[in-house]
């Protein structure tokens, strides 16, 4: 029973070390397209702020995870031993559980302090101020909705074009919209971007990214909305400015067709 | 001495081992399909149990049975749904495995492109000869019998051989592996799995919009089995395949009704061509009933033919009955205050009647939310309603009081006839209006549209609103425009109606906000 508990531990740690190791493939073998446990590559302009906190926060973890586990897994072999007499009434050690407090503590502050920045350029609402509304992107359940102003420049005007499921927006530009919610909670989530908002009802929020490249990327629901959750996908779509202009002009005459392409 | 293991401590181990064994039963767990069976519906059994109350009908139960029999004849099974073919088409088109001979080129080349990217993964591991590691992908179970019967074995043996040594159209075993997932076009089995997935919970197991979770939407799912479809570009038909595609891929927005565009296109070619398996089905289950309680619980197989026909006949005629417009639409940025006054006057007016259930705000409170008011005739005994009146509320059709002619007066000087008062009524699917003060059974009404939500459900572009506006809304009580409207008339009401959308649109709040934001930052600076 004692080694099945301590193996059992150490099988956590490694485990735990062999999936980040290995997050490519860990348990999946070589798969096809890049597909992996991992981050694709990003492409948006704050995405290498986001990726280098994200790694310096895991490495950290990394050495408490070692620590801790290593740690755990020889308290739990040594001292699991039947033994004989009795307990030993220890006071604890003062200093060590300072130390054990003030350096996590102070890490955590380290953290918050290097994240402020980067936190402040994505989310605050000064970080849209003065940048051109681009678009508004409605979530519901269980699909994206997305709208362009039309020739007045103005939203929820007779002008606008309608986009279902596919977000097209122009590469190497600051792209603010406007998320808005039908209904219930959702989350816009492009994980190539890096960039993640819930979408919460009764609320407009300004979001802003800056892809330098183009491509197809997945638009996904990050917040559990109901039974479609899993299925809620759209696509972000980065093209060249002037494919963006074609595909507005594209949109415009289907907005404006007469019905007779289909005669 | 052995130590004795405690009864608690076998308990437990027993109780591990048999968590262990269950879960190992959870992995590769799959719920099997084939046992949904096609019921009839509510109302052909509430006809025949009055019919056998009525003294025409003997034995209800034997009916309900030919009925059932001769549906599994047409359409064959839930587990295992298709078309009975009849003579005239064969030769002709194939309508058995679903829509497949109805496609063009176009449609094909779409589909081919959307198979590319749902079978990316089995694609690439063909492509890469890997073909033991390719794994059956969802709701292709045709596909993967196919996959694994005819292909698999001869590519295990050697892929550069040709696929068929008797026929040299095919290419060799590797190329056909290839094509066997490009060029995918799914069975009707595979779609109504794909149904049962997606659809049924809300639209029902035959399409009656009535699954569990119907109940809970507002507005309640299409029900198919009446062939009536509301967001079509046809004029007052069964709809197009074109138009059922347009709402999966587009979705009803501001209803339950998401857009599938997720779903590569060949699955939604299949997908339409099961609803209308399910639309059909239930238009011949309604006409069967008919027949077989006109025949004094006899049902011919001539009556059975002749209604599947007819019914089909309705389907293929859609085409013909497509709506376009002539001449080119008018743009937002061209419309002007006139045009919108001419469509304000119009809406308000007599002729096209629109307050009447739209109510003159627009905010589809048409009748019922307007109160009773008493209105003394004047000298002359006419009624005259105000602009008061007209914004206060009141009932229409209650107290219409006729003037010397015998035609009320209304505002503006437009009389009234009896026709153009707003009737109460249920729509076709037997949703009440709810303006008509009448809900149905379960406690639903349905508004007529109220525009200051700006959400149109059946889509917003200026010919979505012509097609609404000329030729009604199929099913509901929403009427086709009187022919004395032009389309100049037509599209002066859609930029009306647009405009009301307009004026209350969720963006109009955000800009006040704004606005107040600056004049505050303004202030600060001072």
């Amino acid at each position: 029973m004692r080694l099945i508990a301590t193996l059992l531990f150490a099988a956590l740690l490694v485990f735990g070390i062999w999936s980040f190791v290995d997050s490519e493939t860990f348990l999946l073998g070589p798969m096809p397209d890049g597909y992996s446990w991992w981050w694709p590559e990003y492409t948006s302009t704050f995405g290498g702020d986001i990726d280098f906190l994200f790694t310096f926060i895991s490495w950290l973890i990394l050495v408490f995870f070692v620590g801790t586990m290593g740690a755990l897994i020889m308290f739990v072999f040594k001292y699991s031993k039947k033994r004989e007499g009795k307990a030993v009434f220890s006071h604890g050690n003062h200093k060590l559980e300072m130390i054990w407090t003030g350096i996590p503590a102070a890490l955590l502050l380290i953290i918050a302090f290097m994240q402020m920045t980067t936190w402040a350029d994505i989310k605050f609402a000064g970080a849209t101020a003065g940048k051109q509304l681009f678009a508004e992107v409605f979530a519901s359940q269980f699909d994206w909705r997305f709208r362009y102003p039309g020739i007045d420049g103005r939203f929820g005007t007779a002008d606008d074009i309608e986009s279902v499921y596919e977000f097209v927006v122009p590469v190497d530009e600051d792209i603010v919209f406007n998320l808005r919610s039908h209904d219930v909670l959702h989350s816009f989530f492009v994980p190539v971007l890096r960039l993640k908002q819930d979408a919460v009802p009764g609320m407009t929020i300004p979001v802003w990214f800056n892809s330098m490249e183009e491509g197809t990327f997945d638009l996904i629901c990050a917040e559990l909305c109901g039974w479609g959750h899993y299925k809620m996908a759209g696509r972000i779509t980065v093209v060249s400015r002037a494919e963006f202009d074609q595909w507005i002009v594209d949109k415009t005459a289907e907005k404006y067709s007469n019905g007779q392409e289909n005669q | 001495m052995k130590p004795q293991v405690s009864n608690r401590s076998k308990l437990r181990t027993v109780s591990l081992g048999v968590l262990l064994g269950c879960l190992s039963q959870a992995c590769g767990f799959e719920p099997q399909a084939g046992t949904i069976h096609y019921s009839l519906s509510d109302s052909t059994h509430a006809r025949l149990r009055r019919a056998y109350e009525d003294g025409e009908v003997a034995n209800p139960g034997a009916v309900a049975v030919q009925i059932q029999g001769a549906l599994e004849m047409l359409f064959g099974s839930a587990a295992e749904p298709g078309y009975m073919l009849l003579d005239d088409w064969i030769g002709e088109i194939d309508r058995s495995a679903g829509g497949y001979e109805e496609l063009d080129d176009a449609a094909f080349d779409a589909i081919k492109v959307g198979n590319a990217r749902r079978f990316k993964m089995q694609l690439q591991l063909v492509e890469a000869r890997r073909y033991a590691e390719v794994y059956r992908p969802f709701y292709a179970q045709d596909l993967w019998l196919e996959w694994t019967e005819d292909h698999l074995p001869g590519l295990l043996e050697n892929p550069d051989a040709p696929y068929d040594e008797s026929d040299p159209d095919y290419g060799t075993r590797h190329e056909e592996a290839i094509a066997l997932f490009i060029s995918h076009y799914p069975t009707l089995r595979e779609s109504s799995d794909m149904y049962r997935q997606h659809c049924l919970h809300c639209h029902g197991n035959e399409g009656g919009g009535n699954g569990p979770t119907a109940d809970f939407v507002s507005p309640r799912p299409r029900d198919y089995r009446l062939g009536k479809f509301k967001w079509t570009a046809v004029d007052r038909n069964q709809p197009r395949r074109e138009d059922l595609l347009n709402i999966l891929e587009q979705g009803a927005k501001g209803s339950a009704m998401p857009s599938f565009m997720r779903f590569s296109r060949g699955q939604l070619e299949g997908l339409v061509d099961y609803v209308r398996l399910l639309a059909i089905r239930g238009e011949v289950e309604t006409l069967l009933v008919g027949d077989a309680i006109d025949g004094e619980g006899d049902l011919p197989a001539s009556s059975v033919l002749v209604n599947y026909e007819f019914v089909w006949e309705k389907w293929d005629a859609a085409p013909g009955k497509y709506v376009a417009v002539e001449g080119d639409v008018p743009r937002a940025h061209e419309v002007t205050p006139e045009m919108l006054e001419h469509g304000r006057e119009l809406f308000l007016g007599t002729v096209a009647n629109c307050f009447s259930c739209h109510g003159p705000d627009g905010r589809g409170a048409g009748v019922s939310l307007f109160e009773l008011k008493e209105i003394d005739p004047d000298a002359d005994g006419a009624i005259v309603l105000t602009e008061d009146d007209l914004v206060a509320g009141w009932m229409f059709k209650d107290f219409v009081k006729t003037d010397d002619a015998g035609n009320p007066v209304l505002v503006d000087g437009h009389t009234v006839t009896e026709e153009k008062v707003a009737r109460h009524k249920l729509d076709d699917w037997g949703i009440a209006r709810e303006t008509a003060g009448i809900l149905d059974a379960k406690g639903f009404g349905s508004n007529p549209r109220n525009f200051q939500q700006s959400i149109f459900r059946g889509g917003s572009r200026p010919l979505d609103f012509y097609r609404r506006i000329k030729y009604g809304i199929y099913g509901t009580v929403m009427p086709a425009a009187a022919p004395e409207l032009t389309d100049d008339d037509i599209w002066s009401l859609v930029y009306f109606v647009l405009s009301i959308a307009e004026e209350h649109d969720v963006a109009r709040e955000y800009e006040k906000k704004l606005a107040r934001f600056d004049s505050e930052t303004e202030h600060e600076e001072h």
